[in-house]
């Protein structure tokens, strides 16, 4: 079982990975990007279940706390960048080229 | 070794064509709503893990909160599903899969090589209790609860900021203010 | 006293019209200036006397460089030979800056200029006292500087500071032979302590291999070329008569210039043992002798006939040590000493009642406008020719007896040279005093004033009777000079009589008579080729116009070393410097700024790009520790 867990955790992590790298909107990485911590908090569920040890789930629920602040965060960065330009397309956004 | 159980194993399959959903999906809305519904499927596998204060805690805030604001940026923004072929694409989403699949090969091989045999299995009933967190929270992670108050605080403030730049009202006040 | 006090006196006055007290009027500043140099007088009669007692004249003032296993004094000595020089240096030096009192009285600088002048005869004096090389050194590198400063005094003319720089620039180049022949001695013999260096090539134990002592003489007499105006380097002195006429006098005659035969005839027995330098030394100064006498057959420039003639006497002074007759050169120096700064000295007194036009052919009948000067001026002018029992005569028939037993050749080439001189000397002062005025100036012309014309007197008397402390066999057989020079060395030198010649008496009185008969003709025949001298004539010779224009030395010079090295310095600045340094620095900033351009594409200010380079590389990584096993 730990193992099955621990690989469901792997793939939600690789999608979230390849959604991250791949989707054009910003809003639709940052969601991939929420995939991605959702695999690990998975991975972390497991591990406390694993040794019989509440501080994976303690882990788990910071990680839930900040996710929530970096979320509310990156979505309103990315409200703001599209009043200013009218597009949420990340290749549009080079300023901080070279 | 516990085995499987099909709830278990349901719930992982949909958990992951959600995901794949959100990864595929044209439509941004689309995407949103799956990732709901990976939250909340993410839920319930914690659920079948027994960690039940986790699973709440899940729902509530990843699933019920954090994906419903990603609805409504999606319906700010007025997203729509992208129907343009844009040249040079394909490629591109072929070098960054590349990449993301050489990642995948890598920390595959290293997460399923990786020897856990010797790991014990817990009891259900008293690995994550929200007893047992909590007595966590107020002995060992005091400072990090702490802290985390203090970061949502400031993620609020910032987050009002960023996003009030063009409240007129404070325009108004701005050009009085020169 | 010690002897530092010779050295402080100059100094003083030195600081005083330079630093301290630069005053305007011209007598005050000469005032200050004559006081330092015959306070240095008095205390160098002082040391004369009490060498002439016996005692051991010292003066360990500090010491200077100790490094490692090489140590330096500043150490004063007077050995006999240097209170000789004393006497010459600062007697002679107080009457020019007397003299220069009265030259420099129209002068808008003279505090400036008897600053530079005291500072001169401090220098000078540093070099003829120092019991140590490097200190020889310093006095040697300070009167070329103080030449450069007073050749170019009035600066403001870009032709006079030239002359400065190149009087400077020359002498750098023999100062070369004095650093090596320095740090030759400083390495493989371990001092440059004039008195153990002596004790040391003498003694046959303890000298080093021949060839250190040989390179040594052979950079010292290198640096010779330079100071005393020998060939190749002796293309500074007549330019050096830009200066004002004084400098010409003290520096250029009688003092700077024999710096060269003074260091040595001071080392006398390292220089003796190398039969090659001796002998290089005696042939230059025969070329030499004749290359500066047959250029001043044809100048038309009063100071610039006694510049080559100064040249010339010099040579002689190099053949005397050529032949091995150190005590022969000491002679010619002090007796031209006198004779020479008097000539100058008249040339001045003649310039400033010419209102300074110098150029013979517009003089003319000075006799009668400036009596004092003509008589003194004819004096100096018979002691240069050899005259019979003027100073002069004694000197340079001792030279001339000396050459004829080292080898008849020299001695006939150097009585052609003396035979040269006698014809410009006299061609010269018949221009200059007899015939008629041939020009305004020379027919206003007024006699100088007292303060010009009393040292002119003195040195007038000294040119007479300086002759008289060494004569030969034949005529009174005064050997004052010689016995005098003896102890110089520390007991190394020449022994006692060694210089005593081998002539027979016969042979004295037949070389004697030679001489002075072919010279009072020569200079009869010049004479009375240019006592009614009414202008030039408008023939010219082959031979003139090389006279005339110097034999091209200094046109040579340029093409062969100059334009050469210009040419060289030109190709390193523009192709090596700008193109191959430049062009390596260009590349290695190329190269930055290239890789810089090409890591930066890097940067894609994409967030997505960022997000590969992190997912790509941890998954090589991860990849590659797995391979390796780690994860087991």
């Amino acid at each position: 079982m730990i193992e099955f867990h621990l690989v469901i955790a792997l793939t939600l992590f690789v999608i979230g990975v390849l959604g991250f790298l791949t989707r054009r909107s910003g809003l639709t990485a940052l969601m991939c990007l929420e995939l991605m911590l959702n695999g690990v908090n998975l991975a972390l569920v497991t591990f406390s279940r694993a040794h019989g040890n509440p501080d994976g789930s303690a882990l788990v629920l910071f990680v839930i706390l900040v996710a929530a602040a970096e979320a509310a965060l990156a979505l309103s960065i990315l409200v703001a960048l599209f009043r200013r330009t009218g597009s949420d397309v990340l290749d549009d956004f080079r300023e901080l080229r070279g | 070794m516990e085995s499987l159980s099909l709830y278990q194993i349901i719930v992982a399959a949909l958990t992951v064509i959600a995901a794949l959903n959100v990864l595929l999906a044209k439509n941004p809305v689309v995407s949103a709503m799956s990732l709901m519904a990976t939250l909340f499927m993410t839920g319930a596998l914690y659920f079948g893990l027994g960690a039940f204060f986790i699973g709440a805690v899940q729902v509530l805030i990843y699933a019920g909160a954090i994906s419903v604001l990603f609805v409504f940026i999606v319906m700010l923004l007025d997203m729509r599903p992208s129907l343009v072929a844009i040249p040079g694409r394909t490629l591109k989403v072929t070098l960054m899969s590349l990449a993301g699949l050489v990642f995948a090969a890598g920390l595959g091989l290293v997460v399923c090589g990786a020897p856990l045999q010797s790991m014990t299995e817990g009891d259900p009933a008293t690995a994550s209790t929200s007893l047992s967190i909590a007595a966590r929270f107020l002995s060992r992670y005091m400072l990090p609860f702490e802290v985390t108050g203090l970061l949502i605080f400031a993620a609020v403030m910032g987050a009002i900021l960023i996003g009030r730049a063009h409240d007129p009202s404070l325009r108004q006040a701005r050009k009085d203010a020169k | 006293m010690a002897l530092r006090w010779i050295l402080l006196f100059p100094l003083i006055g030195a600081l005083l019209n330079g630093i301290v007290w630069r005053p305007k009027k011209a007598a005050i500043a000469g005032a200050i200036g004559s006081l330092g140099a015959f306070a240095a007088f008095l205390v160098s009669c002082g040391v004369v006397s009490a060498l002439s007692n016996g005692a051991d004249v010292t003066d360990a003032w500090f010491t200077w460089i100790q490094a490692g296993r090489i140590k330096i004094d500043f150490l004063l000595e007077a050995t006999p030979v240097t209170g000789l020089m004393l006497m010459v240096v600062t007697g002679i030096g107080t009457l020019i800056h007397i003299y220069a009192a009265g030259y420099m009285s129209h002068d808008k600088s003279p505090s400036r200029f008897f600053a530079y002048l005291n500072l001169f005869l401090a220098a000078m004096l540093t070099l003829v006292l120092s019991g140590d090389l490097v200190g020889v050194f310093m006095g040697w590198e300070g009167v070329g500087l103080c030449s450069y400063l007073l050749i170019g005094f009035w600066h403001e003319d870009d032709a006079n500071a030239a002359a400065g720089m190149k009087a400077f620039v020359t002498n750098r180049v023999g100062d070369l032979g004095f650093i090596l022949a320095l740090l030759v001695l400083l390495t493989y013999v371990g001092t440059s302590n004039i008195r153990e260096l002596l004790a040391i090539f003498s003694d046959p134990t303890k000298s080093p291999e021949l060839w250190v002592s040989a390179l040594a003489a052979a950079g010292l007499f290198w640096a010779s070329t330079g100071k005393s105006a020998q060939i190749p380097l002796f293309i500074w002195l007549p330019d050096a008569m830009a200066g004002p006429t004084p400098v010409s006098a003290l520096i250029h005659a009688a003092t700077m210039v024999t710096s060269g035969v003074f260091v040595t005839v001071r080392l006398w027995p390292m220089f003796a043992a190398n039969e090659a330098v001796l002998h290089a030394m005696m042939w230059g100064g025969l070329a030499t002798a004749w290359l500066a006498a047959l250029t001043a057959l044809t100048q038309r420039d009063i100071k610039k006939v006694l510049a080559y003639s100064t040249v010339s006497q010099l040579g002689f002074m190099f053949v005397a040590l050529g032949v091995g007759s150190p005590t022969g050169a000491l002679f010619h120096v002090v007796t031209h000493a006198c004779f020479k700064a008097l000539l100058f000295l008249g040339a001045g007194s003649v310039i400033h009642g010419m209102h300074h036009k110098q150029d013979l052919f517009e003089m003319g009948g000075l006799k009668k406008k400036m009596p004092v000067t003509h008589v003194v001026f004819l004096v100096a002018t018979l002691a240069i020719i050899g005259f019979p029992l003027t100073s002069g005569f004694f000197s340079k028939d001792m030279i001339l007896a000396k050459a004829y037993e080292a080898s008849p050749v020299a001695y006939v080439l150097l009585l052609g040279a003396a035979l040269l001189t006698a014809f410009y000397m006299f061609r010269l002062y018949a221009l200059a005093f007899w015939g008629t005025s041939r020009s305004d100036e020379a027919s206003h012309a007024h006699e100088s004033p007292i303060v010009m014309t009393a040292p002119l007197m003195v040195l007038a008397v000294l040119s007479v009777f300086a002759g008289w402390i060494e004569t030969p066999v034949v005529i009174g057989d005064i050997h004052r000079l010689q016995s005098w020079v003896e102890g110089s060395w520390y007991g190394h030198g020449p022994a006692a009589h060694g210089e005593e010649h081998a002539l027979s008496h016969a042979m004295e009185w037949g070389l004697m008579g030679l001489t002075s008969l072919l010279s009072l003709s020569i200079a009869y025949f010049a004479f009375s080729k240019y006592g009614r001298f009414k202008g030039a004539s408008g023939e010219t010779s082959v031979f003139k116009k090389l006279s005339e224009n110097k034999f091209y030395v200094d046109e040579i010079y340029d093409t062969v070393i100059v334009r050469p090295l210009s040419a060289l310095a030109r190709f390193s600045s523009d192709w090596i410097e700008g193109r191959l340094i430049n062009g390596l620095a260009h590349l290695s900033a190329g190269a930055a700024r290239g890789s810089g351009q090409v890591l930066s594409i890097l940067h894609a200010g994409n967030l997505q790009a960022y997000a590969w380079y992190l997912a790509a590389g941890t998954g090589v990584i991860l990849l590659m520790t797995w391979s390796l096993g780690v994860w087991k």
